[in-house]
């Protein structure tokens, strides 16, 4: 047939479509699930485990079920099942004895759980406010920004979590309210902020309540929690409570994913606070609108569940037990936890993991630290150091504390290191995964920073080749500080060489950025393509930059920055007011410093940031940016052996 | 109390305060009074204080207030009016769902059986990964494109569970939007009523072919082929893979080949709506021949299916969309942007239909029990459609050939009677129908054919 074989020749349809970057949730589940090690611990879902690590069927659910089922289901009882839930589910989150349940000025509508119910909230507020922003909390769960961006809604973060307190930044969450236009919609999250478990108190609640007052900001909850902080309902509708009394108009988003364990059913709530039971109408109306053409009705298995525990006082009873069980057994991890890694003699301070609430504990453990409690413990978490504190078990608390506190006390002598059961397990799995490294053994290779002292005790049961390199290392910590050849940093520093390849013809450039340790090892790598780029010394610039930037992004705290550009170094370190085209770029630079406890710019002579200098060259074969963690491409090989003069050359 | 004033002076115009509202200002005010003393101590004391007084105004000025009514659906509403119809011979030819002969809902038994097993297995609830249950993935292709098939075979085809036809429409229609910006789809005129406002929501241009002769109460082929030739190449063309809703017409066999043809010749993209898959004939397989035939002629095909009809799991919202691509790889690209779509949407399908639908198609014993139910609900509308027609034809004595409501197929027949004649069906006769003249023969009994047939011939022809 002749259509046939034309078409074989033709071109795809698809051929356009890449890859969709994984959802950084589901990568830490792949990962983990891949991971065949035995002691792997799961810190990354955000669904609630018992202390034996498994999902748990609450027992209300169970119950609801069997009622259900005696019941006959009919398509014409589903509309009365979508408006108990409803109902119910807007008694819980306003309070049985509100103004706005007792007089219905209210809409809302099922909803396919948390994620559906901000999804219907973005495209209502799009089209009915379709110039309006949505201001997220800094951080904010990810899925928030798409939600709105995928209904072209733009978003806006404002300030809330302080990296170095890791509590509220109350302050600057408040100057943000301030200085977001009149009348911009914000959302809250008003228990158990996902990720990082920080929640205003009621006095604080009842300030943001006055400002956004003044400002006539529009409050969205997302109530994904309710129950799950405090174990009590009541009190974790605090916030919402403080705004409702203050005569807000709120809309909120309720989720009963965690608090009655439904994640895979689907079942939530969005509900509008109206004037009155007409307006009520017409908004129920447009949602249900909105809702007919993205699925038609909500799904009705979680739904018939949900209203049932709702509205059948004796299984509600049973539910809100069971909420506090829940609550109550990870506010008991927190507080073991965090006394098992005082116990362990951890100089760092770990109060917030029980200031903190809820599901999620924002460690303050970076990227770098992340990667290293995945690689060396086989523990996983999300990048930005969110542990889910339900996947913690008394089992495995102190396998965690003792893998936190070896990632984070690198400063630390390394006797403080028990010789407990659990650490011989974790030098158990070390050995396995350090010794089969083919590429350490080359020297290309090692953990990253804050292994450098697992590294050390660990090297001395290990190869003669390593324990040779860590010898000499040490030795040549005394640094000849000539700058015609490359020098290592110092132990507490990370040294990153940037150099740029400029194109003439194209006016494109490469930066390329190597992270180096103490040991002269290889801890990150990146190659990064520019256009519109006028002349070499912006391609040094835009390559400074870069480095930077990856610095931040890996976590890296103390940092040496060496290139061997003098007149961008010099720049850099004379801020007087510099009028070239650069400054716009150093401003940049500059802006960054507060993301490190110390950092500096050194010049180099050209040889001395030679293997940058080819990882730049080779940069111009990737049409985009890549980025290797503990290893670059082998074109740097050689220069990178060969920065590492103090070793001898071992066969 | 001035500094209230002022804020109602400011109130938008558009917002017209009545006095009751006015009331409740006054109230409020009082209440923000009350703050004003307990917040004293507060440094932002000053300006906090203004704002809560005239906020206390303005907020019952609501934000939605401009919010109209949207248009209510055409399909609830003949429900409604069915309803609060007293007389005893009202018949509700509305609704598209399947009703038993004495005219009620219907659980089928295969599915009471595995809601039966789920319940007992007492399986935890998390969350399904973001494409769905794998289980269900799995069987959900190949009950469309055949387990044999090669495109199953070779991981050519990107499956992402939806909830119901729906859902999975919503997911191609945002692909389309994202991948093909500005790509027409083309929609039979007459189609399901929400293809227009899933394509308008997702932002996605559609225009018409035709497809219904009203003069023949069939198939407009001429008009569809010629409206498909003349879309701009590169089109996606809405195609009922059987059972055509509203009509109950389809093409057939060679019909399909030349729509193929074209479709090929004009390098459009086919894309499959199948709501109705067994339902229409009483089998899986012959439902599904106008699709495989797509597929086997090496196109690329975007199918989305649905459980709601033939598993009668309406409300448990289960579906899927499949696109089939040229190599594994496309698929599995496409695969990924279907879910960086579901993603921010609903994150993660419901999971009851989709393990119901596993479990049934899973396991031989029930797997069989439901091509027999399903065989027993069509073969119930058939048997209603002949009964129909039989009465049509002996009743009606002025030579009318309605050979039409035998050729149609599945739940709907279209009778071709106009709005006015529709009305007289509702007014007249208690008859409930949509307004295009579409009866749904799910709603209607054997002993009910009879009547029926007097109202449509006494519509037909006493009402222009």
């Amino acid at each position: 047939m002749s259509t046939a074989s034309t078409c074989a020749t033709r071109r795809s349809w698809w051929d356009h479509v890449t890859p969709a970057l994984k959802d950084p949730i589901s990568a830490v589940t792949q990962a983990f699930l891949a991971d065949p090690c035995p002691y792997k611990i799961n810190l990354g879902v955000g669904a609630y485990r018992d202390d034996e690590g498994k999902p748990v069927v609450l027992q209300c659910v169970r119950e609801a079920e069997a009622k259900i089922a005696a019941s006959n289901f009919l398509e014409s009882t589903s509309t009365a099942l979508s408006s108990k839930l409803v109902e119910e589910s807007a008694k819980l989150v306003y309070g049985e004895d509100s103004d706005v349940i007792k007089e219905r000025r209210f809409a809302g509508i099922p909803a396919l759980s948390g994620t559906g119910a901000c999804r219907l909230f973005a495209e209502f507020q799009k089209r009915f406010y379709p110039e309006s922003r949505i201001y997220l909390p800094d951080p904010t769960w990810p899925n928030h920004r798409n939600i709105w961006r995928n209904v072209h809604v733009p978003d806006r973060t404002f300030r809330y979590y302080h990296p170095d307190s890791k509590s509220l930044n109350f302050m600057a969450l408040m100057d943000d309210v301030k200085n977001a236009p009149d009348g911009s919609f914000f959302l809250l999250h008003p228990c158990a902020h996902n990720p990082t478990g920080v929640d205003p108190t009621d006095e604080q609640w009842r300030e943001i309540s006055s400002l956004f007052k003044v400002k006539n900001h529009f409050p969205f909850f997302d109530v994904a929690y309710q129950g799950f902080a405090s174990g009590d309902v009541e009190r974790d509708a605090k916030a919402i409570r403080i705004f409702l009394e203050d005569g807000h108009s709120i809309a909120c988003a309720q989720s009963f994913a965690k608090n009655m364990g439904l994640y895979g059913h689907r079942v939530g709530v969005l509900s509008v606070l109206c004037n009155d039971k007409i307006q009520a109408m017409a908004i129920n109306s447009q949602l249900q609108q909105i809702s007919k053409t993205m699925y038609g009705s909500p799904p009705i298995h979680g739904i018939s569940i949900v209203s049932k525990i709702l509205s059948d006082q004796e299984i509600k009873a049973i539910w809100l037990k069971e909420v506090k069980v829940m609550a109550t057994r990870i506010h008991r991890m927190r507080i073991i936890l965090r006394e098992a890694l005082e116990r362990l003699g951890s100089p760092l301070n770990w109060q917030h993991i029980t200031n903190q609430v809820g599901m999620f504990c924002f460690s303050g453990l970076n990227r770098a630290e992340v990667y290293l409690l995945e690689k060396e413990f086989h523990i996983y978490m999300t990048p930005d150091g969110r542990i889910s504190m339900a996947g913690v078990t008394t089992k495995n608390v102190d396998y965690l504390a003792n893998a936190i506190h070896e990632v984070t006390a690198c400063d630390q002598d390394a006797k403080i290191l028990h010789n407990t059961d659990a650490y011989k397990i974790n030098t158990d799995i070390r050995f396995t995964s350090l010794g089969t490294s083919k590429a350490r053994a080359r020297g290309m290779n090692l953990a990253l920073k804050p292994c450098d002292k697992i590294f050390t005790v660990l090297s001395k049961s290990m190869s003669p080749l390593i324990m040779k390199d860590s010898a000499n290392v040490n030795s040549a910590n005394v640094n000849n500080s000539s700058n015609d050849r490359w020098n290592p940093p110092d132990e507490n520093h990370v040294k990153i060489n940037f150099d740029a390849s400029f194109n003439v013809a194209q006016r494109t450039s490469i930066s390329g950025v190597i992270v180096r340790d103490a040991n002269g090892y290889i801890m990150a790598a990146g190659s990064f393509p520019h256009s519109y780029v006028p002349d070499p010394e912006m391609a040094e610039a835009r390559a400074c930059e870069q480095a930077v930037s990856l610095a931040r992004d890996l976590g890296f705290r103390r940092v040496i920055f060496e290139g061997d550009a003098l007149n961008v170094i010099s720049k850099l370190n004379n801020p007087a007011s510099d009028l070239s085209e650069i400054s716009v770029i150093l401003k940049n630079i500059h802006d960054q410093r507060s993301s490190f406890l110390s950092l500096s710019f050194l010049h180099v002579k050209r040889k001395g940031n030679e293997a940058v200098h080819l990882l730049a060259k080779e940069g111009r074969k990737f049409v985009s940016k890549r980025v290797w963690i503990e290893e670059a491409p082998s074109c740097v090989e050689d220069a990178v052996i060969s920065d590492r003069w103090w070793v001898d050359p071992v066969a | 109390m001035a500094s209230s004033m002022l804020s109602l002076a400011s109130a938008p115009p558009s917002a017209s305060l009545s006095s009751h509202e006015i009331e409740k200002g006054k109230l409020n005010l009082g209440n923000s009074s009350l703050c004003f003393k307990k917040d004293k101590t507060n440094p932002f004391m000053k300006t906090k204080s203004v704002g809560r007084i005239s906020m206390a105004v303005a907020s019952n000025v609501s934000r939605f207030e401009a919010i109209t009514m949207a248009p209510p659906d055409p399909i609830l509403g003949v429900s409604e009016a069915f309803k609060a119809d007293n007389h005893e011979l009202k018949l509700n030819l509305g609704v598209g769902a399947y009703r038993t002969e004495e005219l009620q809902p219907y659980v089928l038994d295969v599915v009471k059986k595995a809601d039966k097993l789920l319940l007992e297995k007492g399986e935890n609830r998390e969350y399904l990964p973001i494409e769905g249950l794998a289980a269900f993935n799995k069987v959900t292709a190949e009950l469309l494109f055949g387990a044999d098939n090669p495109v199953i075979k070779q991981q050519r085809v990107a499956t992402v569970q939806g909830l119901s036809g729906t859902g999975s429409l919503r997911l191609a229609a945002a692909l389309i939007e994202r991948y093909f910006p500005g790509a027409k789809v083309l929609i039979s005129s007459p189609t399901w009523g929400n293809h227009k406002n899933i394509f308008n929501d997702a932002r996605v241009p559609w225009s018409e072919y035709r497809y219904y002769d009203p003069k023949t109460v069939g198939l407009d082929f001429e008009g569809m082929i010629a409206d498909i030739k003349a879309a701009p190449e590169g089109s996606f063309i809405l195609l009922h893979g059987c059972a055509h809703n509203p009509t109950g017409i389809d093409p057939t066999p060679e019909q399909w080949e030349t729509i193929a043809d074209v479709i090929q010749e004009k390098n459009h993209i086919p894309f499959f709506d199948i709501a109705y898959q067994g339902f229409a004939s009483g089998s899986l397989d012959a439902d599904a021949s106008s699709v495989r035939m797509f597929v086997a002629r090496g196109m690329e095909v975007i199918a989305a299916q649905s459980y709601s009809k033939n598993l009668g799991l309406y409300a448990e919202r289960i579906g899927a969309i499949n696109v089939v691509c040229s190599s594994s790889d496309a698929a599995a690209r496409v695969k990924s942007q279907l879910k960086r779509i579901a993603r921010p949407m609903y994150s993660n399908p419901p999971v009851h239909g989709a393990r119901i639908v596993a479990s049934i198609v899973g396991d031989a014993t029930l797997f069989k029990e439901w091509n027999a139910e399903m065989e027993m609900m069509a073969g119930r509308i058939m048997n209603v459609r002949q009964k129909l027609f039989d009465s049509l034809s002996s009743k009606d004595k002025s030579g009318k050939d309605w050979s039409f409501v035998l050729k149609q197929i599945g739940m709907f027949s279209f009778t071709g009677l106009n709005k006015a004649q529709c009305d007289n069906m509702t007014n007249k006769w208690h008859v409930y129908m949509t307004k295009d003249g579409r009866i749904s023969l799910a709603g209607l009994s054997l002993a009910k054919c009879e009547y029926l047939a007097d109202a449509i011939i006494d519509s037909y022809h006493n009402v222009s």
